[in-house]
């Protein structure tokens, strides 16, 4: 009689922090997929932006596997040791950078650089960030790249201004213009 | 580049009841004769992260939405700016606010009627993730349903205003619901 053989998705390991109220500095490792669309590595940007609600992540030595929700982490960041081409993969396509201070629910405050790839060359930070839902977004600091929450971001402060452009014969008077943000 | 005309409104954004930002929203200037947007009809849009200009430098914050309390409009915003009362039907009842981190919010809920039955708690209900206008003195302040925690009615309900336009007592002293 032959067994049917169990199917195994090829997967690695990667080291990551949880960071949420509940979980403050949770350290785990989660599972990238090999074969991932694109014919390269899943990063784990990809992985945290999967539709699936809970995230298989091991603990400890015995590699225990607890089962996180994802939409109450208020962000990830990745281990020691991990390569920044293993937490986000930024291609060829267009993208802008826009330096920005995160604060998020949990009290946390973060300052970098909030990465995004552009649908259109006038994208603002607020289209992106309205785009998100709950989703996760790359903001990269001096140290580390951390993997936002979009959903539990109290406020973004941006570096840049709402000015209004003058009018044709200088009238600043003229009308208050949208905002860049 | 294109730039969609605005205007500036002044408020005060309360995260809870004590973390507030003060600033200016942008709300859209409507032409052809179509009146201008209100803090109301801004909030309400299906965009979680809101522009607000702060500071002398103007520098801007996006406030996600769902973790407003509240957004009270600061000295200077017109009336008109606030939300329109161009409902047939309108009532105001008086009302206890609750929120999540247990302050409490007295005044005069103004809710637009669909049907003349309309209860606070079918208005209420309808208000999943939006703001709601609450009159408190000569303030308003514009509550988001998914900060309350409960709401309690201080007084029995005034008889539905009947007469066409749905004219009614406003306590900001102006017309209701013409």
């Amino acid at each position: 009689m032959t067994l049917p053989l169990d199917h195994y998705v090829p997967k690695r390991r990667v080291p990551v922090v949880l960071w949420s109220d509940e979980l403050k500095g949770f350290q785990g490792q989660i599972f990238l997929d090999l074969d991932g669309p694109g014919h390269r590595h899943q990063t784990v940007i990809e992985r945290l932006n999967e539709r699936t609600r809970f995230l298989p992540v091991a603990v400890g030595e015995a590699g225990q596997i607890h089962l996180v929700n994802k939409g109450k982490l208020a962000r990830v960041t990745p281990g020691p040791n991990v390569i920044s081409t293993d937490v986000l993969a930024r291609g060829f396509g267009p993208a802008r950078e826009e330096l920005a201070e995160v604060r998020l629910i949990d009290g946390a405050v973060l300052h970098g650089r909030l990465w995004m790839p552009l649908q259109r060359d006038t994208q603002r930070v607020s289209d992106f960030l309205n785009m998100q839902g709950g989703s996760f977004f790359p903001l990269l600091t001096p140290t580390t790249i951390h993997m936002v929450n979009a959903s539990m971001v109290l406020l973004v402060k941006l570096a840049e201004c709402a000015g209004a452009p003058l009018g044709a014969e200088g009238d600043t008077h003229a009308v208050e213009w949208g905002p860049p943000g | 580049m294109y730039y969609v005309p605005k205007r500036r409104v002044p408020v005060v954004v309360w995260m809870d009841s004590r973390r507030m930002w003060r600033g200016h929203l942008f709300l859209d200037q409507r032409g052809g004769g179509q009146h201008c947007q209100t803090l109301v009809e801004k909030l309400n849009e299906n965009l979680p992260f809101i522009p607000l200009a702060v500071g002398e430098g103007d520098t801007i914050e996006l406030i996600h939405k769902p973790f407003v309390f509240r957004v009270t409009p600061g000295a200077g915003a017109e009336r008109t700016e606030m939300f329109t009362r161009d409902a047939r039907l309108s009532r105001q009842e008086g009302v206890e606010v609750v929120f999540r981190d247990g302050s409490t919010l007295m005044g005069t809920l103004w809710m637009a009627l669909t049907h003349e039955s309309q209860r606070v708690s079918d208005f209420l209900n309808d208000q999943v993730d939006r703001f709601f206008p609450l009159i408190a003195g000569a303030a308003v302040h514009l509550i988001n349903a998914s900060s309350v925690m409960r709401v309690r009615v201080l007084q029995p309900s005034p008889p539905v205003p009947m007469a066409p336009g749905g004219e009614g007592h406003d306590p900001l002293g102006g017309a209701v619901g013409s």
